[in-house]
């Protein structure tokens, strides 16, 4: 199965366009960076029913479920790795959104619930649990002495899948890359253009880091000398606001080095691209799959929370996605050796990694300092 | 009517019906120098796009207008033209053609500069660039009727009464196109008012514009309150300004 080279759309445009090296074909590869602005809705696999499969009863009379993801590369990968198994399985569609966490808390307050699922991060599921309804391992088949870290498991959420954040950067540059965040911030000793995510989970952490601050002493973040040290490389700072722009700013060399998803770097390697991730002091994080309260559409969802957690359902997804880690062991095993160096949760990367993002901690904060952090890179 | 008074007076409302209410949003608004610099910021960006775009659309809407024929018909062609193309697909063209690596700086580089390494987006200059874009040919379309209509034979009349060619223009031609500055001026001002999705690509999120905030406030922090006060405080600005500007072109009476 993992022999196929995945189809993805703006993989392949990437790869066309870049290896003319002409100026203008960035035009085309900022058109692949478009769709975070349209939040696309996109029609996933067409419902066909393998012939002899038994649906579930409590599934009949959905016909579709709406899942929201981060888009581009993710979305391709999620489609084809979970998606289209769960169709051909079920029967049910599945439709796909861009996340918003603004969007999805106000859906599910208000009763109208949109998306039956959204990819949340650990920081948001710490703090919104008051949305949520349970959810146990057992209901979608999943034994907890199989999780890669069992404190991943939460009351609300099953974990989904393991990322971090890392350096990514240009292989075919006459810079030298900065290897830990303290050279991240250091514009003299590592002149280059860098970028950012524009969002304050783990870029507080890192200006931090960066700052001098011990991991070990990095909570409670101190906001404004986080700001300040932002502030102090801004003539060398370009942000990004989606995983398509990431990507658009490596390739067409808006930016030499990024604070970015690690998978989203790696696709673009494997599309044959000169960048390549440093996963040195990488920060870890968890998504999780939640059941938004009240949804009646909560039986297919788990359903396909079910098929997502396969072990070859979850390493395909790994591979597709540029190597977003497997929650479970066994997901992991499942994954081809030579991919394993590009997946954030293989225990080597996870060894140089400076810690995880402390969910707890940013849980009741989030949304207030998200408030902030908009008012503070806009100013 | 109703479409246009119920939406406004609902984010009137909004803005102070929001807890904790009264007051408090503009209270922060006001008391937030982030807030204010990015306030100022986007009312700065609108007035300087309005005055180049009028200084640039005016001799143009003169030109077009002035019975050149196929080049005149041809310039209006390409401005109106310009428009249909869409806001992101231009403001990404923009992007490539002036970000790091794009076509300025190769050109540049190709003539002996050391300019591979320029990034003139994104910035605030390649956010004015990209609005002006369309702002000069909106100022053209407010203009183009009103510049057409202009009584000619009176500039000749003038002519030969012995005015010069600079009291011919500002006391003949002039007063005769000002209902037309003014509606451009208007419009083209109070719409940069409200642009995100262009100071959003070429800006980048430091250049960001109050619409944009206004976006993110709504969507994603959920903060009505703020975000309703904060897009009064634009419709205020736009009010005032279009009355002003009215007043002082002599409509209205």
């Amino acid at each position: 199965m993992m022999q196929r080279e995945p189809v993805d759309r703006g993989r392949a445009v990437l790869a066309r366009t870049l290896s003319r090296r002409e100026f203008l074909g960035r035009v085309v590869v900022g058109a692949a960076a478009v769709p975070f602005l349209a939040a696309c809705e996109r029609r996933a696999p067409s419902p066909e029913r393998t012939p002899g499969a038994v649906v579930p009863p409590e599934l009949a009379g959905i016909d579709f479920i709406t899942i929201a993801n981060w888009g581009g590369t993710t979305n391709d990968a999620m489609v084809e790795a979970w998606a289209r198994p769960f169709t051909e399985r079920t029967g049910i569609e599945v439709r796909t959104a861009q996340i918003d966490y603004g969007k999805w808390v106000q859906q599910i307050r208000s009763g109208n619930i949109e998306w039956n699922w959204a990819d949340v991060e650990d920081t948001w599921v710490v703090g919104h649990g008051d949305l949520l309804d349970p959810i146990s391992p057992e209901e979608v088949n999943l034994n907890p002495a199989d999780l890669v870290d069992p404190n991943t498991l939460l009351p609300k959420a099953i974990p989904e899948y393991l990322w971090c954040y890392a350096i990514g950067y240009r292989t075919d540059s006459e810079l030298e890359h900065p290897r830990t965040w303290v050279d991240f911030f250091d514009v003299k000793r590592f002149p280059g253009r860098r970028s950012i995510y524009n969002w304050p989970v783990a870029m507080v952490e890192i200006a931090l880091l960066g700052d001098g601050v011990p991991f070990d002493q990095l909570y409670p973040l101190d906001l404004d000398r986080a700001f300040s040290k932002i502030d102090s490389i801004r003539d060398h700072l370009v942000f990004w606001n989606t995983g398509a722009e990431l990507q658009q700013q490596l390739v067409s060399g808006a930016a030499d080095f990024v604070a970015g998803w690690d998978n989203r770097v790696n696709l673009l390697r494997r599309a044959g691209q000169p960048v390549a991730v440093d996963y040195n002091e990488n920060i870890r994080q968890v998504d999780y799959f939640v059941l938004p309260k009240g949804d009646p559409k909560q039986p297919a969802t788990i359903e396909f929370f079910k098929v997502a957690l396969e072990p070859d359902r979850q390493a395909d997804f790994c591979f597709r996605s540029g190597g977003l880690g497997p929650v479970t062991t066994s997901g992991f095993q499942a994954v081809e050796e030579t991919w394993k160096p590009f997946v954030s949760s293989n225990p080597d990367n996870v060894a140089v990694s400076v810690g995880a993002v402390n969910a707890e901690w940013w849980g009741s904060r989030l949304d207030q300092i998200t408030t902030k952090w908009y008012e503070f890179v806009g100013a | 009517m109703v479409a246009f008074v119920v939406p406004v007076a609902t984010v009137l409302a909004t803005s102070v019906t929001e807890p904790p209410g009264g007051l408090s949003h503009y209270a922060r608004f006001v008391g937030s120098p982030d807030l204010v610099r990015i306030f100022v910021r986007t009312v700065g960006m609108a007035a300087v796009a309005t005055a180049i775009a009028l200084v640039v659309g005016y001799p143009l809407t003169y030109f077009v207008t002035s019975g050149q024929g196929r080049p005149g018909k041809m310039v209006m062609a390409v401005v109106a033209g310009s428009l249909f193309v869409s806001l992101i697909v231009r403001s990404y063209a923009w992007l490539a053609i002036l970000g790091r690596g794009g076509l300025v700086g190769w050109v540049g580089s190709r003539l002996g500069g050391d300019t591979s390494d320029l990034a003139l987006a994104p910035t605030k200059l390649a956010s004015l660039v990209g609005i002006l874009q369309y702002a000069i040919p909106m100022m053209m379309l407010a203009l183009y009727d009103v510049v057409r209509r202009v009584d000619r034979t009176l500039m000749h009349a003038a002519e030969s009464l012995g005015a010069g060619p600079v009291r011919r223009f500002l006391r003949v031609y002039w007063p005769q196109t000002v209902p037309g500055v003014t509606a451009g001026s208007a419009l083209v001002f109070v719409s940069v008012l409200g642009y995100y999705i262009i100071p959003s690509i070429l800006g980048g999120p430091q250049n960001m514009m109050l619409g944009e905030l206004i976006a993110v406030k709504m969507q994603t922090t959920l903060e009505y309150g703020l975000a309703s006060a904060l897009s009064s405080g634009l419709l205020v600005v736009g009010t005032v300004s279009y009355l002003l500007v009215r007043r002082a072109s002599g409509g209205g009476r």
